[in-house]
């Protein structure tokens, strides 16, 4: 059925590399579809990161195809406000270092911010920081600035300002990452709160705790930068042989 | 002396980001005022203030900004921290220098004349701050940019603005990690070795300033945060706002001409 469907995102051969050469990434195929929900697993610098961030129109590879609804992304795709606002408005990436998604000396001005750009009025804006805030229990936090957050508190306030716009594409960098295990599980929940709402989450992990409950289908990236397999969550978690192989467990 | 670099590195990494954070904006009779025309009045003050050759105006146009402050419910105790901590620096490094340089010759020397010149130097500086920081602690951040976009200044810059604002709260924190880090790591302290350290500090902190403008520039990005940024809709000037400027621009003008 789903091969009716155009791919949201299509990557042909997609490799990339860094200033320094080394290898990111190497010939990378892949396609997502709506509503997919997607763990990107693989041990640290197997190009998870790098991934998301070509997803995410931020990085641009050096080999390779990326097309992102239907339309091949360039650099250049970007210069076109209207593409460019449509992309931003639904395509959101939470960024491993949350840090550098914040921007804003309150809590309420970062939610409002995405808000703003896309030019709601200021009672609507009020409505639905509001609705977010209480979504993501964070209303105690409105006033305080983001910076001086727990590791936990930022992610959820990074995360209540992308989701406020409400995208449809969720690109989760290391979301569980650096959060103690409560804080973790009620992010998990969010993930799949989301996901019922019909969302496309892909989240890059290599947390194998969390996987099976935020995904069907899995990408595993390999230490080479390559895609080892591509599988079902469970047919890949009961093969305890290959996660041990690459490093997983 | 290691001592001394340590405290004197975590003074400034404290002050720096006590200034940059913000807090929380209390109602209050300048809160309420336009921001547009908030700026306009900050910009007079600057001009007016460079102008100004007798000490006394400079003292009073001083003292009026506690007053200002007293009046926006501003904790003075911090705005008074808040604008003589800086001073010593500048102190130190432009003031004390020309105070034994006489003007017209090239030797070194004290004299009243240069001795007075350096401390009406000091106060408007003091007196520049005092006035910045009570516009910063009456005014919501996204007002001051729609302020600053109000008298005509580009979207770019501001977007600038809050970059370089956001990279330097990064920054400091990454200073203050790796300070933290070594402090953990130390258990007893050798001089030599803590000037190696601060040398290898300064090597890090280049790297990871350019990794961090870019992945800050990315974080931009990904949240649609382009040039053309947009800001709240300014909010209507009252006639009691003209009120104000015109006030302001008369207490001006009064020291200015002096009484
Ligand atoms: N800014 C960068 N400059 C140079 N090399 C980088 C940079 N970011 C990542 N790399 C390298 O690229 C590879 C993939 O990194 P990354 O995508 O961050 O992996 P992951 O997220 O899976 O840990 C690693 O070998 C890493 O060292
Ligand atoms: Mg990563």
């Amino acid at each position: 059925m789903k091969s009716f469907k155009k791919p949201i995102f299509k990557l042909e051969n997609v490799s990339f590399y860094y200033l320094d050469h080394k290898v990111a990434l190497s010939s990378i195929n892949l396609e997502i579809y709506e509503g997919e929900r997607i763990c990107l697993l693989g041990p640290n610098g197997s190009g998870k990161t790098t991934l998301l961030k070509i997803l995410d129109g931020l990085l641009y590879p050096q080999e390779g195809k990326v097309f992102a609804f239907s339309k091949e992304i360039k650099e250049k795709t970007f210069d076109d406000p209207e593409f460019n606002r449509f992309f931003r408005k639904n395509v959101v990436l939470l960024f491993q270092n949350v840090e550098a998604q914040l921007f804003s000396p309150r809590v309420e001005d970062e939610i409002s911010l995405g808000l703003i750009q896309l030019g709601l009025k200021p009672e609507d804006i009020k409505e639905r920081v509001k609705n977010i805030s209480g979504f993501f229990h964070i209303e105690h936090l409105l006033e305080r600035s983001p910076y001086q957050l727990s590791e936990g508190e930022k992610k959820k306030v990074a995360l209540a300002s992308l989701l406020v716009i409400d995208p449809s594409i969720i690109l989760l960098d290391e979301p569980t990452n650096g959060l103690d295990p409560k804080s973790a599980k009620e992010f998990i929940k969010y993930i799949k709160e989301l996901e019922v709402r019909g969302k496309t989450v892909i989240t890059a992990t290599h947390d194998l705790n969390i996987v099976h409950e935020i995904s069907d289908k899995v990408y595993i990236l390999g230490e080479d930068k390559r895609i080892l397999r591509i599988g079902k969550t469970e047919e890949i978690l009961n093969d305890k042989k290959f996660l041990e192989d690459t490093n997983l467990i | 002396m290691s001592n001394f670099i340590d405290k004197t590195l975590k003074d400034i990494n404290k002050i720096l980001r006590e200034t940059l954070l913000f807090e929380e904006i209390k109602e209050s009779f300048l809160s309420k005022i336009n921001e547009k025309i908030k700026v306009i009045s900050l910009i007079f003050v600057l001009i007016f203030l460079s102008f100004f050759q007798k000490l006394s105006s400079i003292i009073i146009l001083y003292l009026f900004s506690i007053y200002l402050g007293y009046i926006g419910k501003i904790n003075i105790k911090v705005l008074l921290k808040r604008t003589w901590t800086f001073i010593p620096f500048f102190t130190l490094i432009i003031v004390i220098p020309s105070i034994f340089m006489i003007p017209g010759k090239l030797s070194l020397g004290f004299t009243m004349e240069s001795l007075i010149s350096a401390i009406r130097f000091v106060l408007r500086v003091a007196t520049s701050i005092s006035y910045i920081q009570i516009f910063i602690l009456t005014t919501p951040w996204t007002k001051i940019f729609s302020g600053l976009k109000g008298i005509g200044i580009s979207s770019l810059i501001i977007t600038i603005f809050i970059m370089t604002y956001r990279y330097i709260l990064l920054l400091l924190k990454i200073a203050e990690d790796l300070y933290l880090a070594k402090k953990s790591r130390t258990i007893n302290i050798n001089w030599k070795r803590e000037q190696i350290w601060i040398g290898n500090t300064i090597g890090i902190l280049a790297v990871k300033t350019h990794e961090l403008s870019k992945e800050v520039s990315q974080g931009m990005l990904s949240r649609g945060i382009t040039k053309d940024l947009i800001f709240p809709n300014n909010s209507r000037i009252s006639s009691k706002d003209i009120l104000v400027l015109i006030f302001i621009i008369f207490i001006l003008f009064i020291l200015y001409i002096e009484v």
